[in-house]
């Protein structure tokens, strides 16, 4: 069982600050290994756990991604393959084009994993497109997943109902925070993580030159205006005093 | 520009309809749909479809899609942005080779197709320029309003296999429905950690029956706890509500949380921590623990 697990380097979004003035995020280097990437790994560490195999972690590079990478290793993937985009920035097309292009390079894959989206842009487009590109069929916002042989059946989370569906290997599947509850790696696996092979790999070798078709105009926080009146005594005054806002104000 | 429309959910294709139909440079609205329902006053044209029960229907979808915007060179095809609509609508965009952006919020079209929609998590608004069309967008539910026109639409029939379909769906279950409808909801009263358990709900179910509106959740609440069913949970992964009056108790105020709860008119904050992130989101807050409060609460507006 070779089973690639696609992850991300993602900001911080809860420990990112706003810029009062500009209402711009200070990113300040706030990155960790994405919530959702963890699920994504956690599931085929247990998968390998119980069929065996192997697992690789692809990823792009950025500022911190060699923590990331470890961290990735050290929950349970067996080596890695980070592509390095000379500090471009790549959009979603074209990350999903670089990571297409290299679980083709790799030995037969027989199952390929992601988050289904990544905390910071939370665009959920790499896992289908490069299902697209790899002509493998995809299932989204798994939840949970039951292998046999050479097919899995995929319970995907919907608004309005659970959808089992069976496809067979190799395919792609996108799965949500619901799935499982990613382990904390041990001292032993984090020192091990260090052992593990790491291939950069260049956009050059894979043929792409990033161009992006969208363009950030700006990125900012909406202005909250609120009132902010906080009452921290006098539970009763401050029970009349919001509950009598409340009507004027025609909200109630 | 030439539009096409799709959604599972027939209030989100109304609501794109609406939305197309009235956006500046908008030309012509084609609704591609697998719904029996009237699409009079909405679509300029309908093409129906269906597929059999055991294919996913984001396959055939998907499918159908790419081969519409082959065939009818669309401008953009505008994707409701549910769960099945964030597959579709970039897996439509690699087929076709157009640039894509899901989860939008807002929609400009003047000399460029520009777009809005949240980033880090619902923390901040970002403006995009598509620089190139035809595009793929996937529009979020209450992005647009309803409302009706005057279309009396052409209605054509497709059928057929539209591509081959290696996965099959082989059971739905469908989620337990208790009736809760967050998102037309003008009063939702959300719980947190904070509520501490059932005896803290039942007294929040009190303040439910005085006030009305819908009882809402936070992921712990919903998820870790189990103290209230999933469809409760609002938020980024959740229900996205725009009430009138959003009450959050023992709700800590985490950004995936507090994305869904962002439009509502006014919010009244319980919570007994008062450096609680919920304080910096709220016009009213009230530092204390639920049992003091939400009997006064109650009584306040009950006898309002």
């Amino acid at each position: 069982m070779h089973i690639v697990v696609g992850v991300k380097q993602a900001f911080d979004v809860d420990q990112i600050k706003i810029d009062p003035h500009t209402f711009e995020p200070i990113y300040d280097g706030l990155l960790k290994l994405d919530d959702l990437s963890k699920n994504a790994l956690e599931e085929a560490v247990r998968i390998k756990e119980s069929f065996g195999g192997k697992i690789t972690v692809i990823t792009l590079d950025g500022e911190k991604i060699g923590e990331a990478v470890k961290e990735a290793l050290a929950i349970g993937g067996d080596e890695a393959k980070v592509v390095s985009s000379g500090g471009k920035f790549l959009d979603t097309a074209s990350t999903a084009y670089v990571l297409a292009e290299v679980i083709k390079s790799l030995e037969r894959v027989d199952l390929i994993l992601f988050g289904h989206a990544s905390i910071d842009s939370y665009t959920g487009q790499v896992g289908p497109r490069v299902a697209e590109i790899l002509g493998l069929p995809v299932v989204t916002y798994v939840r949970e997943i039951k292998l046999e042989d050479g097919s899995v059946i995929a319970i995907r989370d919907l608004e309005d109902c659970l959808e089992e569906v069976w496809v067979r290997l190799p395919c792609v599947l996108t799965v949500t925070n619901e799935i499982n509850e990613p382990r904390l790696p041990s001292l032993s696996q984090i020192l091990g993580a260090r052992k593990k092979p790491v291939e950069e790999k260049s956009l050059s070798d894979l043929g792409l030159d990033a161009e992006s078709d969208i363009k950030v105009i700006y990125n900012r926080a909406p202005k909250i205006e609120r009132k902010r009146k906080i009452y921290k005594e006098d539970l009763d005054r401050a029970v009349y005093e919001i509950v009598s806002e409340l009507t004027k104000e025609g909200v109630i | 520009m030439n539009i096409l429309v799709f959604s599972e959910n027939d209030d989100v294709v109304k609501e794109l309809l609406s939305g197309f139909r009235d956006l500046k440079g908008s030309d012509k609205v084609t609704l591609f749909t697998y719904s029996d329902s009237d699409f009079t006053g909405f679509a300029d044209k309908v093409v129906k479809s269906s597929f059999p029960e055991d294919i996913r229907l984001e396959d055939h979808a998907v499918s159908t899609l790419s081969e519409l915007g082959k065939e009818e060179g669309f401008d953009l095809i505008a994707v409701g942005s549910t769960r099945r609509g964030k597959e579709i609508a970039p897996r439509v965009a690699q087929r076709l080779g157009f640039p894509c952006v899901t989860d939008v919020i807002g929609v400009y079209l003047d000399t460029d197709l520009e777009v809005e929609r949240y980033s880090l998590s619902g923390r901040t608004i970002a403006r995009e320029k598509i620089l190139r069309i035809p595009a793929v967008l996937s529009v979020m539910p209450r992005t647009f309003e309803i409302t009706i026109g005057n279309e009396s639409p052409e209605v054509i029939e497709r059928f057929g296999e539209a591509g081959e379909y290696v996965a099959r769906v082989i059971g739905r279950r469908k989620k337990e429905k208790s009736g809760v409808e967050l998102e037309k909801a003008e009063i939702v009263i959300g719980l947190g950690r904070g509520i501490g358990g059932k005896e803290g709900i039942e007294k929040a179910m009190k303040l439910k029956e005085v006030l009305g509106g819908e009882i809402g959740s936070t992921r712990p609440v919903a998820y870790d706890y189990g103290w209230l069913p999933e469809e409760t949970m609002i938020g980024l992964s959740g229900k996205r509500t725009k009430p009138s009056l959003y009450i959050a108790i023992g709700v800590s105020g985490q950004i995936q949380h507090m994305t869904g709860v962002m439009n509502a008119r006014r919010i009244v904050a319980i919570n007994k921590d008062e450096n609680a992130p919920i304080f910096e989101y709220a016009d009213y807050g009230i530092v204390g623990e639920w049992r003091d409060v939400l009997p006064k609460l109650i009584e306040a507006f009950r006898n309002r």
